[in-house]
């Protein structure tokens, strides 16, 4: 189970910007585009979501993830990933 | 080239100085930044001299956002680039965002940043790789995390000849200006690159001075002279067309960038002669200056006997024996690859400016049958009003530019 503020906990990290993580739950369906994370910031996170966590999100998918609600839905429900 | 190119605004990253000011005073007192390589055991290594720049924490001067993706090179340039724009009270948006442009030069992009992910690479395995490396590694990062920074979505370019680069980055600059295809452009150079894999590429040119003395190490023009010390650091310049940069700030600008040329010297063992007298030839003839109305010259200052013996030729084939005062800023900061020619006009304009010249530091020996006029020991006050900067890079680059005072 991924929690918001471990994500955004990563998010900071790789973006170098930890502001954000102060926010909470407001930017649960913020757009990370919005939220001032690119596409590099992306595959950083999802990089690191790999070593840290195991949580394993290819490429192509992370592109089409917009907001952190959907990193969340889509590593903690697994089952509908089919 | 008709079109008058002015320079309105500096930023200074060198081993005397983060700013202008510091450098400046530093330079004309003689104040050497040159030391022992700091920032791990250098036991071991040929040469450990270098002009380091130190108290510098990019946490002071950058947005936490940029830290994770950028090279020490490119933080020192982020900051030069900034000081350069607040100095020239550049508002991108204002000049509009597609008139405003950059061309840095940089040799050796970012080697401690890369130095550390080829670590992680090889212990770790490629996923461990940060995404940044991407470009962080990339000589032309600068020139990209700048225009991106301020907004300068104008012409833009990065130019790499080694320690000649810098100068050829401003050229470009000056031409894009004359051509009417920027009304604003940073220019210059920034490198660094010493963390050790970045140090043992600066030795791998085999005339890196292996002496420990810092006053002994690195002695252009000097009969003791065996080599050169590496350094970091360098200088972005704001040009701007200088009609328009009147109307808009008011003020006197630093000075003018009247002439530019480069030239690229014959293949080894041809029997044509070296390109640096070309080069000083075809800047002066773009200035449209005689060799009599140039007041200084600012040496590339090679620090290896046979390369201060060519520069002394072509000194000596177009001035004269003894014919114009010559200043070598380099030995108090060592040689900074593309940093070096950008922060030698950056000297060479406040010289203008000050009606002062630099003294070489260290240097006591002279070679007489060079028969130049070295500036040492302590300034020398004089009337200036035109300097000739010039650089060279190893593999064949010279190139020169001409600097005039703004009356």
């Amino acid at each position: 189970m991924l929690s918001l503020d471990q994500l955004l906990q990563i998010l900071g990290e790789c973006s170098g910007d930890e502001q954000v993580t102060a926010q909470g739950e407001d930017v649960l369906d913020r757009e990370f585009d919005a939220l001032g994370y690119d596409s590099l910031v992306l595959l950083e996170t999802s990089a690191q979501l790999k070593h840290r966590h195991d949580i394993d999100i290819p490429e192509d998918v992370i592109r089409d993830l917009k907001t952190p609600r959907a990193v969340l839905e889509y590593v903690n429900v697994p089952a509908s990933r089919d | 080239m008709s079109t008058d190119v002015v320079v309105t605004g500096i930023g200074v990253t060198a081993p005397t100085g983060l700013s202008v000011k510091e450098y400046w005073d530093a330079t004309l007192a003689g104040t050497a930044g040159i030391g022992p390589l700091a920032g791990y055991d250098t036991t071991g290594y040929s040469a450990r001299l270098a002009g380091q720049i130190t108290g510098f924490d990019a946490r002071e001067h950058l947005p936490g956002r940029l830290l994770p993706q950028t090279d020490r090179v490119t933080r020192l340039a982020l900051l030069a680039a900034e000081r350069a724009l607040d100095d020239a009270r550049a508002d991108i948006a204002e000049l509009g965002t597609y008139a405003c442009g950059v061309v840095t030069s940089n040799a050796t992009g970012g080697f401690e940043y890369s130095h550390r992910e080829m670590q992680r690479l090889w212990a770790q395995g490629p996923e461990h790789v940060s995404v940044y490396q991407c470009f962080a590694w990339f000589y032309a990062v600068n020139t990209g995390q700048i225009s991106i920074r301020h907004g300068m979505r104008g012409p833009g370019g990065v130019i790499v000849a080694e320690q000649a680069g810098g100068l050829d980055a401003i050229g470009q600059a000056r031409r894009t200006i004359a051509h009417g295809r920027g009304r604003l452009m940073l220019t210059g150079g920034v490198e660094s690159s010493f963390d050790p894999w970045g140090w043992v590429s600066h030795l791998a040119s085999g005339t890196v001075s292996t002496r420990t003395d810092p006053t002994a190490a690195y002695l252009p023009f000097d009969r003791r002279a065996n080599g050169y010390v590496p350094g970091e650091g360098g200088a972005l310049l704001v040009l701007e067309d200088a009609e328009a940069a009147r109307r808009r700030t008011g003020r006197r600008p630093y000075g003018r960038i009247t002439g530019y040329a480069a030239t690229f010297d014959p293949a080894p063992g041809t029997e044509r002669p070296p390109g640096l007298r070309r080069a000083i030839e075809l800047a002066l003839a773009d200035a449209g200056v005689e060799p009599d109305g140039v007041d200084l010259v600012v040496a590339d200052a090679a620090g290896v006997a046979e390369l201060d013996a060519r520069e002394a030729d072509a000194l000596r084939a177009v001035f004269g024996p003894f014919g114009v005062p010559v200043c070598a800023p380099k030995t108090m900061v060592g040689r900074l690859m593309a940093g070096g020619g950008p922060l030698d006009v950056v000297c060479a304009l406040l010289a203008l400016r000050d009606g002062v010249i630099p003294p070489a530091v260290h240097v006591t020996d002279v070679v007489e049958d060079y028969r130049i006029d070295l500036v040492r020991d302590r300034p020398r006050p004089c009337p200036l009003s035109t300097a000739l900067v010039l650089a060279r890079g190893a593999g064949g680059f010279n190139s020169a530019v001409v600097v005039e005072r703004v009356p």
